[in-house]
């Protein structure tokens, strides 16, 4: 499926717009960008799914304004709203067990539950909260932590960089905006075609996941993680692991990546019993420069949008 | 303050650094091309060493317990391309149930 490049051009109403709408494949669509912003296949086929709804809701139609494609509240129609209130929840609720993963981690790290909490308002980034919440449950230093948490969290500066576009306004609105820059708003948001909806798409979605993911974390702490015992018993300290690996998944297709984790992998396995808690995590990080020295990757890989 | 309250401010500040330098400062500039390849690449060795650790860590020793095998399991259900909640429950029955058996 070809889409035209909209940038800039808000879809009136009666206007029409021509997309070529070949059979859609999502397993072929936009892998290499897509795929670096989804935690799993089925999240890459809802946001794709949603997309489509989005450009039936500019394509069709074209000649006469309807109901559905009358622009409304917010300059966005009615398909575009739903499509954008749908991906939200089901991207805010797919979290829950991550969310309720993190919480148990935090009692495990035996914080305290404002640590929690602060983790998941205040910092707000799954991968960057488990890395320093991690660090800390085995034992290690506070710079450590920090390592880990912000090494994890750099490609916020990228994501950033690419939604600046989306995020204009008064400074005031752009500080809040800021806070809900995480890989699932991005998500929302990029499945858009209209610009008024790429920006309502970043806000629901990160609203949404904001939501489900302090809620659960706070379940996650009072309700499982309270009693180590009863959650080593569950096997919920295995979730972690488990919600690492469905992470990284996707970017082990590309070839390169895959490399990078390998070495990443085993760096941090050698390390386990020789370096302090947290330092395995941190020192993972050289294997980009150690491969790079090593080979180049074919397609430069600086797609993340 | 305690060195967890410690973490999670400076975490949070850094975080909120990375998240909002584009749209705070830096607009539609773009960063150098060898920077963006390094920062793209980050997250794969982070994530997977990530995996490494919360498995076989504890503390700073090695151990090879139960989570082995909810790993193992969430491997399996990857590969047969489970989305991310199957995986996580799947991964957590399993070991509950290696732990069942008698393993640690």
């Amino acid at each position: 499926m070809v889409l035209p490049d909209l940038a800039g051009a808000d879809p009136m109403v009666g206007q029409r717009v021509d997309f070529d709408m070949q059979p859609m494949c999502p397993e072929d669509r936009g892998k290499p960008s897509g795929s670096e912003l989804f935690w799993s296949g089925r999240k890459v086929r809802k946001a794709m799914h949603g997309w489509q709804i989005n450009v039936d809701a500019v394509s069709v139609d074209g000649g006469q304004s309807n109901e559905s494609n009358v622009v409304g509240k917010w300059g966005l129609t009615q398909l575009e709203r739903s499509a954008i209130l749908k991906q939200a929840l089901s991207i805010g609720v797919s979290l829950i067990p991550f969310g309720l993963a993190f919480g148990v981690q935090c009692t495990q790290a035996k914080l305290q539950w404002f640590h929690a909490l602060g983790m998941s308002s205040l910092v707000f980034t799954g991968g960057t909260q488990f890395a320093a919440v991690g660090v800390l449950k085995d034992g290690g230093t506070a710079a450590a932590a920090i390592a880990a948490g912000l090494l994890l969290s750099l490609r916020s500066l990228v994501y950033g960089l690419m939604m600046a576009p989306t995020l204009k306004g008064s400074l005031p609105f752009r500080m809040a905006a800021s806070q809900l820059m995480i890989d699932e708003s991005i998500a929302v948001s990029t499945a858009q075609v209209s610009p008024a909806a790429k920006r309502a798409g970043y806000f629901a979605g990160g609203l949404s996941v904001f939501f489900f993911w302090n809620i659960f974390t706070m379940v996650g702490f009072w309700a499982l993680g309270s009693n180590a015992d009863f959650s080593k018993r569950l096997g919920l300290d295995a979730t972690v692991p488990a919600a690492f690996a469905a992470l990284v998944w996707p970017r082990l297709r590309d070839p390169f990546q895959r490399t990078v984790a390998i070495v990443g992998a085993a760096i941090a396995f050698g390390l386990i019993p020789i370096a302090p808690a947290g330092m395995p995590i941190v020192a993972a990080a050289l294997a980009v420069p150690l491969v790079l020295a090593v080979k180049r990757p074919v397609v430069p890989v600086n797609d993340v949008s | 303050m305690s060195t967890p309250t410690i973490v999670v401010l400076i975490v949070a500040l850094g975080t909120y650094a990375w998240k909002s330098a584009g749209p705070l400062v830096l607009g539609n500039r773009q960063l150098p091309k060898q920077l963006q390849t390094v920062i793209a690449l980050m997250p794969a060795p982070l994530l997977a060493a990530l995996v490494i650790t919360a498995t076989f860590a504890d503390g700073t020793k090695w151990s090879f317990d139960a989570r082995l095998v909810g790993l193992g399991a969430a491997i399996v259900a990857l590969i047969a391309k489970r989305g991310f909640v199957p995986v996580v429950i799947v991964a957590a029955l399993a070991t509950a149930l290696a732990r069942a058996a008698g393993m640690p």
